[in-house]
């Protein structure tokens, strides 16, 4: 299984070489897909993205503002990073349907991420007006990337009506408090026939490995780098943790036990009772 | 000689009245939605339009291909939205 590792760069592909994370038939090498909110500069977040290795990386939106210098569309043109819109600030399927289709035209892709919110207080999803939005999408031909609640009954019927991926909270957006209910997200992965990819709430490298060891395929984060007081390390790290999770998912670990199991065998130790 | 009310009796017959990203805008009869598009980008005719933008009018998207041909009407709620940092 380590055939692979002798020749990878240094900071290069490790695990994904031969591992590609696969939506509706799309490979992809890396399995951090990135958020761009929060950056405290386009260049910031640029440099942020590329140490993220990301290739699939979410963009909101809104109505134009002018005089505004670069944008982040023109950031992930260069890099050739696939842009994700997403449906942020949609309270109700309506809303999202319309952003969804203004994100189509404006991206020149099907792919979306699908918001819909309750409230502008907690950010957690409305999973009827969710559901709604969702049938409505795979139906008018989109590629249904829905941000869903850590329910393993809703995570199942947004597969059911055609998402190509499913994409439960870890804890409320940007609360950095990890995988709240670790239970749950495992019990998403292993039920669901669509991947399963850990959106918000993560914080640090570790709720990220964490996720890939659940069983997720793959993790989306954003302001847990864009915030961070080093954006570029903390993509590095992240990077990493992901890599680092998901070979220790396909790597069978031991089983946990309640008492010691010595590693060194007893076998043909000297007796030295007569020195003491 | 035209009296000032008849004058804007005349302007108010040759314009429309639009929003644009929730903004009252008065424009004239027979704009496309491109022009709409151009001015709120600040751009001049000979500009490329940048990528990463759309368009609905009255929440019906119109396909990029089709603001040169689309008319502006009156009252028409017009949103012109571009791809930012987000999510």
């Amino acid at each position: 299984m380590t055939d692979f590792l002798i020749d990878a760069p240094a900071d290069g592909p490790i695990a994904e070489a031969n591992d590609p994370l696969v939506i509706a038939g799309e490979e992809f090498c890396s399995r951090l897909v990135m958020g761009t909110g929060g950056a405290p500069s386009l260049l910031a977040l640029e440099d942020a993205l590329i140490a993220s290795g990301t290739q699939l990386t979410t963009v909101a939106m809104r109505r134009v503002q002018t005089g505004t210098e670069g944008s982040v569309w023109s950031v992930l043109q260069r890099n050739g990073i696939r842009a994700l819109p997403n449906t942020a600030g949609c309270f109700t399927a309506s809303e999202a349907v319309l952003t969804a289709q203004l994100a189509r035209e404006a991206c020149e892709t099907n792919w979306v991420k699908l918001e819909v919110v309750a409230d502008d207080v907690t950010l957690l999803p409305d999973p009827i007006e969710l559901l709604k939005a969702a049938e409505r999408l795979v139906n008018d031909g989109f590629v249904v990337l829905p941000y869903t609640n850590d329910d393993p009954i809703l995570a199942r019927k947004l597969a059911d009506v055609g998402c190509s991926a499913v994409m439960p909270l870890g804890a409320p957006i940007g609360s950095g408090l990890g995988i709240l209910n670790p239970h749950n997200i495992e019990a998403i992965a292993a039920h669901s026939a669509v991947p399963i990819i850990l959106d918000a709430g993560i914080g640090t490298a570790s709720d990220a490995a964490l996720a890939m060891e659940l069983g997720c395929g793959g993790v989306l984060l954003a302001t847990a780098v864009t915030r961070a007081a080093d954006p570029v390390r903390m993509a590095r790290a992240m990077r990493h943790a992901v890599e680092a999770g998901r070979l220790a998912a396909t790597a069978g670990r031991i089983p946990k036990r309640r008492e010691a199991l010595a590693s060194s065998s007893l076998d043909g130790r000297a007796n030295l009772d007569l020195a003491l | 000689m035209t009296t000032s009310h008849e004058s804007a009796e005349r302007t108010a017959e040759n314009s429309l009245a639009i929003t644009v990203n929730g903004e009252n805008q008065t424009v004239l009869s027979g704009a496309v939605l491109e022009t709409i598009v151009r001015s709120t980008l600040t751009l001049d005719d000979s500009a490329a339009l940048p990528g990463g933008i759309a368009a609905a009018v009255n929440d019906e998207v119109i396909p990029r291909s089709g603001w040169a041909g689309h008319l502006v009407t009156s009252d028409d709620r017009i949103e012109i939205l571009s791809a930012v940092q987000g999510g």
